[in-house]
């Protein structure tokens, strides 16, 4: 019984890589059919330059990927768990504030928020693009964030809390010890997935003039021509880091659970 | 007790059938077990014992692991083509109902025969209100299954099960997750079922029923059964020591 | 805390509105969005027509999504291991790839070069002036239909990755028991699908699919790039043309904002009826 069923594995598996071969043959052929000339040699050079010793496009875009998405991370947990604060213990002010940020940032593009942040704090604050972008960018996931939080805190037993309060612990204690614990681990894939957003996001910042790798990849483009390499190597790079932060992400949750 | 019913040849025969799940627990141990027609078959026993395992493996939501099931003479194990085919002939009323709660309850009892047995919609309905009408449920053909009590339910899901003309009607504890005044209803109807000769297989807890109703009563303790034989006989004079400590602990 | 952050808004309205030398100029905008014509009837503006573009590529793509999406969903579920790994690489592809560059890979691979979209309008207008303006309502002009598809295809497939995990997930989350039943009656699995779990299952994630349309919605916004004349673009070019740029920008914002709440108050009533 167990050998048919990896026969069948096996040629499931078989097929499933004939396929993908086939499809890109077809893209390749079909690149081919419009008179394109493939040159995937050019590649490497935007990424380093031998000759001269230093970065290629590529690459610097990539490292302003990583710091965007650094700064806009330690930004948006603020954001986030302030928020979630805002919206859980605040007094009617403040959680209606939380509220009406959240249902903005909810509501409309991101886009659009990178556009107005950009132009108008911008203007008003003389911010570089690159701020701009993580303003907009922490603000938006800081939305997404501070409603994961919120679930996960009033995911936990109200009985919790009952039982805590009877034993005489206080609220920070409480928090700390008996509701944390408890929701940390459930908070997990959520963040992961928002982590995994933020990388998708920062692309477009492309869009307000931040030199992050999608914005060096549409200049090379429109210099080079090569639009078929560069996106293809573009769409790899991302996909390649995003599955690595999810590796990354699955490893710590196992290591969580064991705590 | 049954009055002049005819017993016929065997409907269902099962030969040495044994089910291990796959966390190690061996459910069934070579069970053996004849119902024939016009029979009405009681299964009681303790939790675990394997009774509904029985039941589900008999219609085929569960696979058995060795041993022989055969329908009207037909062998039904290593045979999945047939088995697909035999699927309405073993009627199945479930603990939990499983009505289609999208559907309205007519919808329930004509949705199988016109989709599987390909009648026309007319014909289906009729004979569809005329179970409703034999389980007590004329008035409620428009009506939404959620609506209605948990006896109302059972007796629809019986109507449905019927709706199929099956050979056997297989009973997984129809009463168990009824609240004790709807016990009586559903009760009735099967009783009215066996009285007119249909081929019953009954997994119970309830011990009148049990007493009262069938031709013959099994009991099943640890995948095994361990007395068989007329209702009266089990109460009275159990002959094992493990159906002694079951009468014991259930009739207090 | 709150007197903080009073202080802080405060301080920050103070170089919003006055110490920022802005001259605000709010009364050109309305006309971008309605405005009357000669003839006295009502005509959408640049604004007007962005966001009708808009309505209109989310429409597309949610509806090609939702279908891509339930089929990825059941190629997930089924038995034939190939379509498992094949819908699971979509899935993956979909959803670790910015919809940006989602959205140029599909234009340079399906756009101007790869199909003949001007033939296919050529096609259209010699039809005749009836079909041309049906054709037009349902899409976009059709100098832009090489745009149009491979915009709607990248969204579709992008948006179809989340609705498939919507499916998934509900489909996973049915009672066994409605299986069991069905399987008892004689259904065949097609059948028990068709006729028993995916209407639940619908019924069940429709709160669901609402918010995935609202989303698509936003993410449509993408499309700018392309120079596609949807809400966005047209609100970047708007400010290249007239130069009030935040009054521009707050109003798209504000255009954005106000449909996809009040769409989402609708689906909350439909949802409680």
């Amino acid at each position: 019984m167990n050998g048919s069923k990896k026969a069948a594995g096996l040629t499931a598996g078989l097929g499933w890589l004939i396929t993908m071969f086939l499809l890109g043959l077809l893209l390749f052929k079909g690149a081919l059919a419009t008179g394109y000339g493939w040159d995937w040699a050019r590649v490497p050079a935007f990424f380093f330059d031998w000759d001269r010793m230093r970065f290629g496009p590529l690459l610097k875009g990539l490292g302003v990927t990583c710091r965007l998405i650094a700064w806009s991370l330690l930004l948006t947990l603020f954001l986030g768990l302030a928020t979630a604060l805002a919206r859980l213990l605040g007094g009617p002010v403040l959680a209606g504030l939380a509220r009406l940020y959240l249902e903005i940032i909810r509501n409309t593009p991101l886009l659009v928020q990178l556009s107005v942040t950009y132009f108008i704090w911008g203007a008003v604050f003389d911010f570089s693009a690159f701020w701009a972008a993580v303003l907009a960018l922490s603000l938006f996931e800081g939305a997404y964030l501070s409603e994961i939080f919120r679930s996960g805190f009033l995911a936990v037993d109200q009985g919790q809390w009952q039982a805590a309060w009877c034993l005489g612990l206080s609220t920070p204690d409480t928090f700390g010890k008996i509701i944390l614990p408890q929701t940390a681990p459930m908070l997990w894939p959520p963040i992961c997935s928002l982590v995994i957003s933020l990388v998708k996001d920062s692309a477009l910042a492309s869009t307000i003039a931040v030199y992050e790798l999608t914005k060096e990849a549409r200049d090379l483009a429109a210099e080079t021509f090569l639009s078929f390499e560069l996106w293809l190597t573009i769409a790899g790079i991302y996909l390649s880091l995003n599955l690595l932060m999810s590796a990354l992400g699955a490893l710590l949750e196992r290591r969580l659970g064991r705590l | 007790m049954k009055s002049g019913k005819q017993n016929g040849g065997a409907c269902i025969e099962l030969r040495d059938i044994s089910k291990t799940f796959p966390g190690g627990h061996q459910a069934l141990k070579k069970v053996s077990l004849t119902v024939r027609r016009g029979q009405t078959v009681l299964v009681i026993g303790p939790s675990g014992s394997g009774k509904s395992t029985l039941l589900r493996c008999i219609c085929g939501l569960e696979e058995v692991d060795s041993g022989s099931i055969r329908l009207d003479g037909r062998e039904l194990t290593g045979q999945p083509g047939l088995r697909d085919r035999m699927r309405p002939e073993l009627g199945m009323v479930f603990q939990a109902f499983n009505l289609f709660p999208h559907l309205s309850v007519l919808e329930n009892l004509t949705l199988a025969p016109i989709r599987v047995r390909g009648r026309k919609k007319a014909e289906a309905e009729s004979l569809a209100r005329e179970l409703l009408l034999k389980v007590g449920l004329a008035d409620k053909a428009g009506a939404r299954p959620a609506q209605r009590s948990g006896g109302q339910q059972q007796r629809v899901a019986l109507a449905r099960a019927l709706a199929m003309n099956p050979k056997v009607m297989l009973f997984d504890e129809p009463t168990s997750a009824l609240d004790p005044e709807m016990i009586g209803e559903v009760l009735a109807v099967m009783r009215d079922l066996a009285d007119e000769g249909s081929t019953m297989l009954v997994v119970t807890h309830e011990i009148g029923f049990a007493r009262e109703a069938g031709d013959e009563l099994i009991f099943m303790d640890e995948g095994e059964i361990v007395e068989q034989g007329r209702a009266p006989d089990f109460f009275e004079r159990p002959r094992t020591e493990r159906a002694r400590l079951f009468l014991d602990k259930i009739l207090y | 805390m709150l007197v903080f952050l009073a202080a802080a808004l405060g301080w920050l309205a103070w170089r919003v509105l006055v110490d920022f030398k802005y001259d605000w100029q709010w009364a050109d905008i309305p006309q971008y969005i309605l405005h009357r014509d000669s003839g006295g009837r009502f005509q959408l503006g640049t604004l007007g027509q962005g966001l009708a573009l808009t309505l209109r590529l989310s429409v597309w793509a949610s509806a090609l999504g939702l279908a891509l999406g339930l089929g990825l969903a059941l190629a997930r579920l089924g038995a034939s291991l190939y379509l498992r790994l094949a819908a699971r690489s979509l899935v993956e592809l979909s959803r670790n790839i910015p919809p940006l560059v989602l959205l140029l890979v599909a234009f340079y691979f399906f756009g101007a070069q790869a199909l003949p979209w001007p033939r296919l309008a050529a096609f259209i207008r010699d039809c005749g002036p009836g079909v041309q303006w049906l054709a037009e309502a349902a899409t976009v002009r059709l100098g832009d239909l090489d745009v149009f598809f491979p915009a709607v295809a990248a969204l579709a497939i992008y948006e179809a990755a989340y609705f498939s995990e919507i499916f998934r997930g509900a489909i996973q989350a049915a009672d066994r028991g409605q299986w069991e039943a069905a399987w008892c009656l004689g259904l065949s699995r097609l059948q028990q699908y068709r006729l028993i779990v995916l209407p639940q299952v619908f019924r069940k994630t429709a709160p669901q699919l609402a918010g995935q349309f609202i989303s698509t919605l936003k993410e449509s916004s993408v499309v700018s790039v392309l120079s596609l004349a949807e809400l966005t673009y047209s609100s970047m070019k708007l400010a290249a043309t007239i130069h009030h740029l935040f009054e521009i920008w707050l109003t798209a914002a504000a255009m954005y904002f106000i449909f996809n709440f009040l769409l989402s108050l609708l689906f909350a009533r439909l949802e409680r009826a």
